[in-house]
């Protein structure tokens, strides 16, 4: 039991700082890579994570389906715990389902959970009932990849107080817990606390700090034939992002933790890249169980809540990241004619002095001080004319601010021994309003709400640089909202049903889902060079969706099991990849459509006492998705920022995992994962494009040859072995070798068409430079981690006999290796004029080297 | 129950002590008021009349010295590209070629400037003085790499003011060497007929224009760019005072205006 409780303590404590790297490593500035800007992680490391929380599949909910994986299965777990940090992604497919209480708290638009909602959490959202793949769910139909269901309620939670603390050196440093629960009461009440407290003046990467607490509150009232609960989460975090950079920078920075985003300002660490969010949740559910073949739970939820990231803003200025290209030495090489002298005086100058690669606040603050200009016509003709210190460079935050109103109810029935029956249905409507937001002048006085890159091309209209005609030359000051200013409404709905049959040689089950998906912008902006397509509300795009699968396991005997499952859908297109630019135009791509997908898997199952193995094989098609991305496109024919869009892409992932544990004694075990497979484009796909910053709308066409191009979905191979030590004495200790290749990074498909080859000898070194896809290098990893559990009467005779003291210590990646990229990207700015590949390179990043978490948690 | 609360009490009192994470930033201080005054050791004039000894289109390294001058030139209409002219208060001028765009965030109009001229070179540049990073055999200059140009020019304090010196078009081209890259004022000027009521520059090339004393003497080239902020802009038809940078291309000599507000044609037109 006390092992049992250690190893699952040590993997919720060390969970959290995984996800943080990867969602702040993943982002990557819009303007240099088209990337989406405000990449959000989901929460699947430590989701998976707490799928091996052994206390909670064994009291959790009976598994009505039989054919949830039991703990002895290790692959999420080390997919998540262990490989995450390597961007593992099972399958290579999206996250899963997330229900708590029944709310689904995927994000409509984005189309996942933000972890900045349950962050900081672990102690009262660890009650987690997962099933994973094609298997089906007790409480939703389930996504392709599989549901998480976590039971958040006052009344599940066990009773007592925990108190813990962390040190780290990885996001954060120190977290500080405290969590009481009641436990239930003779009345039948419950109530449940929890706090947390998570910070670090500077993260494992440089000029990153961490800002976050959490609070969770729950009351539970239970009577004879049911549960009502209340519970409200909530997670107010600052936190301080790093960004990508290519390689150049990072040998001339000696470190690939380089990062950015930040620099000194009157002597201090100031991060351009702050993460702001607070969006708390609160969940009101029902659960009726009239008798003990039926449970039917109705849940009612709403979140509100702004999440913002700043960036700096500049207008008519020279570009203040530090990295700029042409402030590299590299760029003195990659010119028409190569100047090798002023590319070693750079480098040189560099390296004497390593703050140059870090941002220059002082720069922007000297530069605003000294721009006074005089505005005039503010708010139009005849307007004010102010006269001040203009900012030609500010500090902004994009702002989603987000009302969600969610509806689920869903019903369990014992029709029989052998046949249980499921069905659902769920309505969401969310609304987002973005905006951009005035957060620092950086000295100046205003700023103005102007469209740089129209002013730049259309000068001949004086209205096609105004962000609002409703308001013209508007001065922007501290809090003001500018650049963009809408909101998009996304209703969805669905409804489902489930049979599952269990006999004694075969379980099968089937399912069927019908769904809607409807969303329209509202514009509170007149843009000027869409006067006609901005403000107001757009037509709605609306979109029916159905989905049905079914699976047979057959149980050949006790230990040998064999599974097939199959799966048909289709799924709305995300509202980004319908709106060819939402920020300053209701314009929607041409014939946007359902994407639909269907998957296959089908599978192995050994068990015995001392024996474990799985061994699966998984095929999924997706056909008829739509891809939108914004870059700046240096075709001599083009010159203008982009919206990229492909549409009928149609991809495949398919391969085989092997999930295997062996008990040698009640010491020594041993578990082992593999997963080997190949997610790639199949087709290729049209791309439509238009210029993000001209009223002229047409767009132009072309072909991208990216057929059998691996898709940038982290490592394709994975290997992983753990050997676990758990003697009699309160001790466990756990090392893992991991070994992870075939990481492929994610190309640019505008590299592969005709226009980007043009004149380069196929089969040339050029070409090759050009359409080949890089491969990241394989890497071999090793964690250890130990802890152990006291009974703290022994030393201190006056506490309650339980009290228990709980000590977990590990080191992540103890071998330091401090070269391993995770992850990498083409530049989606190519330079059409040379056709070379090396003026805007490749970006990556890289995972942290040798990290330690040691934590100290005490139960009563 | 009493444990309970006091352990709770001090882990919350924990929390909100020791935990501070700092996220507010002082302004820095004011720096248009900070001067270096590092040594000079020539004036402009020195170092520039330098540059008409030399061939056209060549150059010569430069030798450890210092000179300082006030921004009179910069980029912000976009007028000029790439360049920042500098005069000191004896007069002397000089065009400055650096590789960066937007240089009047860091060198608006009225900065001082100082100018370390070690390892830059001294240029000819179609009879014009310019200062550059390097040139090539062919002639082709390359400005000071973006990253380099703190180490060469040090910035000093901001606003100052050079009053542009009023000539006559006699006078810039009896003396073209005395004046060129510096800011004057020419009276009594008017954009010449055909140059008028136009626009400054064509849409998609850099057009010359050609502004005309009144009553006549002579004519002057005028080079607007057209990825100035003011192509677009209607050139007037009036009559008044003008204020640029005067320069030459080979043996004809230009007028470089920096934006409309130079360009001060109240009176009514007179001459035709």
């Amino acid at each position: 039991m006390f092992q049992k409780v250690l190893l699952v303590s040590g993997i919720l404590l060390i969970a959290s700082p995984n996800i943080y790297s990867q969602e702040a490593k993943s982002d990557t500035a819009k303007s240099d890579s088209g990337h989406i800007d405000q990449y959000i992680p989901t929460i699947t490391v430590e989701e998976v994570n707490d799928n091996q929380d052994d206390d909670v599949s064994a009291t959790g909910s009976q598994n009505g389906t039989g054919m949830s994986f039991r703990s002895q299965d290790q692959f999420l777990f080390i997919s998540g715990f262990v490989l995450g940090q390597y961007r593992f992604r099972p399958r290579g497919l999206d996250n899963m389902d997330i229900f708590v209480n029944g709310i689904q708290m995927q994000d409509l638009e984005r189309g996942f959970a933000t972890f900045g909602q349950l962050g900081g959490l672990n102690d009262v959202l660890r009650s987690r009932n997962t099933t994973y793949g094609l298997f089906p769910s007790e409480f939703a139909y389930g996504s392709t990849n599989g549901t998480n269901y976590i039971d958040a309620t006052a009344a599940n939670q066990r009773k007592g107080t925990s108190i813990s603390h962390m040190n780290a050196n990885r996001n954060f440093r120190n977290r500080l817990m405290v969590t009481h629960n009641s436990g239930l009461n003779k009345e039948g009440w419950a109530w449940s606390v929890s706090a947390s407290r998570r910070w670090a003046n500077e993260g494992y990467v440089p000029g990153t700090f961490y800002d976050g607490y959490s609070f969770y509150g729950a009351v539970s009232k239970v009577t004879k034939k049911g549960q009502l609960n209340f519970t409200t989460f909530a997670a107010p975090t600052k936190r301080g992002q790093s960004l990508t950079a290519i390689d150049e920078v990072y040998q001339l920075a000696n470190d690939n933790q380089y990062n950015p985003a930040w620099g000194y300002q009157n002597g201090e660490k100031r991060n351009s890249r702050v993460v702001n969010s607070f969006q708390p949740v609160m969940i009101a559910n029902y659960t009726y169980e009239p008798n003990d073949r039926t449970r039917w739970n109705t849940a009612v939820g709403y979140e509100f809540g702004k999440y913002k990231i700043s960036s700096i803003d500049f207008y008519n200025a020279y570009n203040p990241a530090p990295d700029y290209y042409r402030n590299l030495p590299s760029y003195y090489l990659n010119i028409f004619d190569p100047l090798p002298a002023a590319a070693n005086a750079v480098r040189n100058q560099i390296l004497a002095n390593r703050d140059l690669l870090q941002v220059n606040w002082d720069r922007m603050y000297s530069s605003n001080a000294n721009n006074i200009e005089t505005i005039e016509n503010i708010g139009g003709a005849g307007g004010q004319t102010v006269t001040g210190k203009r900012s030609l460079y500010a500090l902004s935050n994009r702002v989603d601010d987000m009302k969600k109103i969610s509806f689920n109810t869903n019903i369990e029935h014992s029709l029989s021994k052998n046949v249980n029956v499921y069905g659902g249905i769920r309505f969401v409507s969310q609304d987002d309003r973005y905006y951009k937001e005035m957060l620092d002048l950086l000295g100046g006085e205003f700023f103005l709400n102007y469209n740089q890159f129209a002013s730049q091309q259309t000068i001949s209209n004086p209205n096609f640089t105004q962000n609002d005609l409703k308001n013209p030359n508007q001065v922007i000051r501290q809090g003001d909202k500018y650049g963009y200013d809408y909101n998009m409404n996304i209703k969805e709905g669905e409804i489902w049903g489930q049979t599952v049959i269990n006999t004694n040689k075969f379980d099968f089950f089937a399912a069927a889902n019908g769904g809607y998906t409807s969303f329209f912008r509202n514009g509170f902006m007149q843009n000027g060079l869409f006067p006609d397509n901005s403000f107001g509300k757009s037509k709605s795009n609306d979109f029916l969706t159905y989905k049905a699968k079914g699976g047979i396991l057959y149980k050949v005997n006790n230990q040998h099991n064999l599974y097939v499952n199959a799966d048909m859908s289709t799924e709305a297109p995300k509202v980004t990849n319908t709106y060819i630019s939402a920020r300053t135009r209701d314009f929607v791509i041409d014939n946007a459509t359902t994407q639909k997908s269907k998957t296959v898997e089908a599978g192995y199952i050994f068990k015995s006492p001392s024996i474990y193995a799985r061994i699966t094989g998984y095929a999924t098609d997706v056909t008829d998705a739509a891809i939108n991305k914004t870059f700046f496109n240096d075709d001599p024919a083009v010159i203008s920022f982009v919206n990229y869009i492909m549409t009928g892409v149609n991809t495949r992932s398919l391969g085989t995992e092997f999930s295997g544990a062996l008990k040698i004694n009640d010491v020594w075990s041993l578990n082992a994962i593999a997963a080997v497979g190949q997610a790639f484009y199949t087709n290729r796909p049209n791309v439509k494009f238009y210029r993000d910053n001209q009223p002229d709308q047409t767009s132009i066409e072309r072909k991208v040859y990216i057929k059998d191009y691996y898709l940038p979905v982290g490592p394709q191979t994975v290997y992983s072995f753990a050997i676990n030590y758990r003697p009699k004495n309160y001790w466990t200790g756990r090392v893992n070798f991991n070994y992870t290749d075939r990481n492929y990074i994610d190309i640019n498909p505008d590299r592969r068409t005709q226009e980007a080859t043009d004149l380069v000898v196929k089969g040339s070194q050029k070409w090759n430079s050009i359409v080949a896809q890089e491969k990241l290098p394989a890497a071999f990893t090793m964690d250890v981690n130990a802890g152990k559990s006291f009974r703290v009467n022994k030393y201190v005779k006056n506490l309650k006999r339980s009290t228990t003291a709980y000590l977990n210590v590990g080191v992540v990646n103890v071998l330091n290796k401090t070269d391993i990229k995770v992850s990498g990207f083409e530049q989606l700015r190519y330079d059409y004029s040379q056709r070379n590949v090396n003026r805007f390179p490749n970006k990556y990043d890289y995972a942290f080297g040798a990290n330690y978490y040691v934590s100290l948690s005490l139960r009563f | 129950m009493k444990l309970l609360k006091t352990t709770l009490l001090c882990a919350l009192g924990a929390m909100s002590i020791t935990s501070c994470v700092k996220q507010d930033f002082d302004a820095p201080p004011d720096s248009s008021k900070i001067d270096p005054y590092l040594p000079i050791n020539a004036p402009i004039s020195a170092v520039a009349e330098g540059a008409l000894y030399l061939e056209s289109n060549k150059g010569r390294v430069l030798g450890d010295t210092t000179i300082c001058g006030i921004v009179i030139g910069d980029d912000r209409s976009g007028n000029i590209y790439k360049q920042l002219y500098i005069q000191d208060t004896l007069g002397g001028a000089i065009a400055l070629v650096l590789d960066r765009t937007n240089l009047y965030g860091d060198y608006p109009v009225g900065r001082k400037v100082y100018v370390k001229l070690k390892g830059l070179y001294l240029i000819n540049y179609r009879g014009l003085p310019e200062i550059a990073y390097s040139i090539d055999a062919t002639g082709s200059t390359t400005g000071i790499p973006s990253s380099l140009i703190s180490t060469y020019i040090v910035r000093g304090s901001f606003p100052n003011t050079i009053t542009p010196k009023v000539v006559t078009i006699a006078d810039l081209f009896s003396s073209p060497g005395r004046y060129l890259n510096t800011l004057v004022t020419l009276e009594n000027m008017q954009f010449a007929s055909g140059s008028n009521n136009v626009v400054y520059s064509n849409a998609n090339s850099s057009t010359n224009r050609t502004i005309s004393d009144c009553p006549f003497s002579g004519s002057l080239t005028m080079y607007n760019s057209s990825y100035s902020t003011f192509q677009a802009a209607i050139t007037p038809d009036g009559k008044g005072k003008i204020t640029g940078i005067f320069t030459t291309y080979y043996a004809t000599p230009q007028f470089v205006m920096r934006d409309t507000n130079d360009v001060q044609f109240t009176d009514p037109r007179s001459c035709p």
